[in-house]
């Protein structure tokens, strides 16, 4: 059956993440096995309790099983609080290793993995999938395992108690299983068949909210509301078929223990009668019949939930045995101080036929700083993201400080380069872990040192926490222009050799930008430096200067040669920016 | 933008269709009579066979009786189940239907003040939230209802009896409302760090390229470990107090001690010789001749002597305690439905002006 693979397939999985909590899983196990003991022995000392009064014992007796009663009923919500802590603790301890791992291993991926791979896409691994695993594991232990185990018992001591009536109702409890295995298989499409109906209705609802103005302006309120009823009304008739069927699961699953209530009943009437029984163990056996309802109703629902988990699971092992591309290299050491940056006859694409960049070659001078400029798509991003060894190039060597960059280990390369990339992430997390990027390592007042030097001592104090305050949802925002300065004191701080700015296309106002200019001036100073330009104003940082166009070199030389030259292509480029952005 | 409170909300909804709400509602309170009938006919089955009041046609009559009840409940519950899935539909529909016209409805160029995604979630969820809300309630004045008679049939069959009932389940209905306010913190703190975990899921996957190129791989896991684990130690208390606090299994735990205790106090006093017979009348057991010889066994089971105070018990705690932390959760998505309502409003009314307040505070 699949869902015993499944079961395998995630025992599996989870076993890795099981083994370091193996005493509390005894644990688990130790208190599981009480709470059953308990349910099962409740009942036995009702029937003693029944047997002894009906026959007149001491009423003393009859005080001290009593009290036992209540006393089982106390141990029992006792141990159903520890049942839920550990098996929480277990579940949570397990799950949150596997999701910090999944991250872990996501981070490791390369840059090839993550062009294929939405960030949504992967947040519905690491988030989704685990929690469907976590919810599915607390689960899986007290609904599987709990109530398998409860079964037996309460099965195995109607055997003992009285084995013709104890056989049958095992077999009853096999043939229920059975019978709402197959009712329930035969309500799954239709379940399938709601869910899509669901989905119609939000994709609906995305569409017309998505295009509201187009709505609003076309005046097509009363035709989208009319819409909705009619999408809502074949949702209806499918809900109401598809639950329909569960309730009929639930009908006929309490007429199938009624029956087997029935049947109990029946039995031990005559064995009574015969005298074979005490009125004592016909309750016993009344109880224990009710008991086998709720458990076997709760497997049937896991087995089938487990084939749901399946997918989760398939998708979580796929992900954990897809392997970075790009290997490490062996390790060569790069020289020390600032570094020369070489490009030797390049050629990259994103995919084999598509050419980003084409058999390009440049030689950056240690301490020099190059601009490059070009149209969108031209390989002016692509080209940066080879130097700090995202992708390897197809044909061709990237060499850094004179040494291929493949041979030396990656972090040493990108622990030599700062980049600060078009769009600037921030975490939700102070300030300081923002700019460390949670190194705890870095004092604080470093930090308030970067921050002075590039202008942002002012904005420091008007932080209601200084270094602490929170940034992102829930916290301070920042604008554009604030977001650019504050990636920049996060390579300050790093102090890198190599600079790489792939300089935001969006517009800032004058007083922005002249503090952005500022930090970019502090950056390069004394780095060597790469700009990918979109703005005049930041060229003029550039010693040399690099025009792309289809990911050519269509030039390349000192910039104050090719602005001196009326008929280069660059100087050609500042004349059309200084007639469209007077100064 | 005051919100109304819920109970107006509830109103409002239940007289979009007041008959199907109380169809709802008669259906699923007859569900709970229903649900005493085996216990009553369990117990038949056990004083007749013992004799202790036997029913004419010996246990064929219980037997037969059960057949029938099993039969009907199983129609009742068919036809109660239609009726709940079409007033549940028909529930959150209206406030989907609502909440679109009214998105249609606004003035012109405004486009909502959130993403798509949550403008979903709103549709989604809040609805759903609405339509779970109707579907308590009427249950929630029902089993009251059902409550106060049963209250009012113990207390004419005795009085300690009802007292002793009431007491314990009042008590503990305090407890749990008290325990609520810590409870609610709890809630709160836990929703909170679950949503730090996703937030930082988000975060993290779409800055890949800024971790990488800085290295900060192995301290943003750590950091991510510590968030995780912030937020196991927050739902695990949350857990564990919701259930110490649960009355609802704290009461019903001991209750379930109870009738083999008063049974064997009763058997006690009887010993004694000193009260008479009627006054050991259990409740409902109204035929008397109770002697410790023939303590009807059906009796000892949990069915109308213990069913009924169960069922007062049962109404105050859902009631009280299962309202309660329904409510918490409610109270919560609302808070966040009038946040956004507040927002969207301000948006309306001011345009962008968040944005320019950044600008202006940066130069200055």
């Amino acid at each position: 059956m699949r869902s015993f693979q499944t079961l395998s397939h995630y025992w599996h999985l989870l076993a890795r993440y099981l083994r370091p909590l193996g005493l509390r899983v005894g644990l688990l196990a130790i208190i599981l096995c009480g709470t059953i003991a308990v349910q099962v022995i409740v009942p036995l000392v009702a029937s003693r309790f029944i047997d002894q009064a009906t026959t007149g014992g001491a009423v003393d007796d009859l005080i001290f099983l009593a009290l036992l009663t209540m006393g089982l009923a106390l141990v029992g919500q006792g141990l159903a609080i520890a049942e839920t802590y550990v098996a929480e603790y277990v579940s949570w301890a397990a799950t949150n290793s596997l999701r910090a791992d999944l991250l872990a291993h996501i981070l490791r991926l390369d840059a090839t993995f993550h062009t294929a791979h939405s960030p949504g896409e992967l947040i519905e691994r690491a988030d989704g999938d685990v929690a469907t695993l976590a919810r599915f594991f607390s689960r899986f232990v007290v609904s599987i395992l709990g109530n398998g185990v409860l079964i037996m018992g309460v099965l195995g001591l109607l055997v003992f108690v009285e084995w013709r009536v104890g056989l049958g109702l095992a077999t009853f409890v096999v043939i229920a299983m059975i019978a709402m295995l197959r009712i329930r298989a035969a309500a799954t499409p239709l379940w399938a068949a709601e869910r899509q109906a669901s989905t119609d209705f939000y994709g609906f609802l995305g569409e017309y909210l998505s295009g509201l103005e187009d709505v609003r302006s076309s005046g097509a309120g009363a035709f989208v509301l009319r819409r909705c009823a009619e999408v809502m009304r074949s949702w209806l008739s499918i809900t109401r078929r598809a639950q329909m069927r569960g309730y009929a699961l639930v009908a006929s699953s309490q007429g199938l223990f009624a029956l087997g209530t029935i049947t109990a009943f029946a039995l031990s009437a005559m064995l009574f009668m015969d005298g074979t029984l005490t009125i004592g163990t016909v309750y016993l056996i009344f109880r224990y019949t009710e008991m086998l309802r709720q458990p076997t109703e709760q497997i049937r629902n896991e087995v089938q939930d487990l084939q749901q988990a399946d997918a989760s699971i398939g998708r979580i092992e796929a992900l954990l045995n897809t392997m970075p591309l790009l290997t490490d290299g062996p390790g060569v050491a790069l020289p020390s101080g600032r570094l020369a940056v070489e490009l030797d006859r390049v050629s990259f694409g994103y995919t084999q036929d598509a050419l980003v960049l084409r058999d390009l070659s440049l030689r950056l001078e240690p301490g020099r700083v190059l601009g490059i400029v070009g149209r969108t798509g031209s390989g002016k991003t692509t080209l940066t993201r080879l130097l700090s060894r995202f992708y390897d190039p197809l044909a061709g060597t990237v060499r850094l400080g004179g040494m291929d960059i493949r041979s030396v280990s990656l972090a040493a390369v990108r622990s030599r380069i700062g980049v600060v990339t078009q769009d600037i992430h921030l975490f939700n997390a102070s300030v300081r872990d923002n700019l460390t990027l949670f190194d705890d390592g870095v004092p604080d007042d470093q930090l308030r040192d970067v921050l002075g030097r590039l202008g942002l001592t002012d904005w420091l104090h008007e932080l209601p926490s200084g270094l602490d305050t929170l940034l992102g949802s829930g916290g301070v925002g920042l604008s554009a222009g604030q977001a650019q300065v504050l990636a920049c004191a996060r390579i300050f701080l790093r102090n890198p050799d190599v600079v790489i700015l792939d300089e935001a296309s969006s517009r800032l106002d004058p007083a922005t930008e002249r503090l952005v200019h500022m930090a970019l001036g502090r950056l390069l100073d004394g780095r060597t430096g790469i700009i990918v330009a979109h703005r005049l104003s930041t060229v003029a940082y550039a010693d040399d200067i690099l025009v792309l166009d289809d990911g050519q070199v269509r030039e390349y030389g000192p910039r104050q040669t090719l602005t001196a030259d009326p008929t280069s292509q660059f100087a050609g480029l500042l004349r059309v920016a200084t007639e469209e952005i007077p100064a | 933008m005051r919100p109304l409170p819920t109970w107006r909300y509830t109103l409002h909804m239940a007289r979009y269709a007041p008959w199907l709400y109380l169809l709802h509602a008669a259906l699923w309170s007859l569900m709970n009579v229903f649900s005493l009938l085996p216990g009553l006919i369990a117990r038949a089955f056990f004083d007749t066979l013992t004799g202790a009041a036997p029913l004419p046609g010996g246990i064929t009559g219980p037997l037969a009786l059960l057949l029938i009840l099993t039969i009907g409940r199983a129609v009742l519950w068919m036809v109660a189940g239609f009726v709940e899935i079409t007033f549940r539909f028909t529930m959150s529909g209206l406030v989907r239907r609502n909440l679109l016209r009214l998105v249609l409805n606004l003035p012109g160029a405004h486009a909502l003040p959130f993403s798509i995604g949550q403008a979903i979630s709103r549709f989604r969820d809040d609805a759903y939230e609405a339509e779970d809300n109707m579907d308590w309630t009427d249950e929630i004045i029902s089993n009251g209802l059902f409550a106060s008679i049963a209250f009012l049939i113990l207390l004419q069959i005795n009085v300690s009896m009802a007292l002793v009932v009431i007491l314990p389940t009042i008590i503990v209905a305090m407890f749990a409302q008290r325990a609520s306010a810590a409870l609610g913190r709890y809630r709160a703190a836990s929703s909170q760090a679950t949503s730090h975990v996703t937030g930082a899921i988000g975060d993290i996957v779409a800055a890949v390229q800024t971790v990488q190129s800085a290295g900060a791989e192995e301290r943003i896991v750590a950091h991510f470990r510590r968030l995780n684990e912030h937020r196991r130690s927050t739902i695990l208390a949350d857990r564990v107090v919701t259930q110490v606090v649960d009355a609802y299994q704290l009461a019903g735990g001991v209750a379930a001690g109870r009738p083999p205790l008063d049974a064997g106090l009763a058997a006690q006093i009887q010993n004694g010789d000193d009260l008479s017979v009627g006054s050991l009348r259990t409740p409902l057991d109204v035929r008397g001749n109770v002697g410790l010889r023939r303590i009807p066994v059906g009796q000892v089971h949990e069915e109308v002597g213990q069913r009924l105070p169960l069922f007062v018990h049962e109404g105050i705690a859902d009631g009280i305690f299962i309202h309660t932390l329904a409510g918490l959760d409610r109270g919560m998505a609302r808070k966040s439905i009038v946040a956004e309502l507040e927002r969207l409003e301000r948006v309306l009314l001011e345009g962008g002006r968040e944005d320019e307040e950044e600008e202006i505070a940066f130069r200055r």
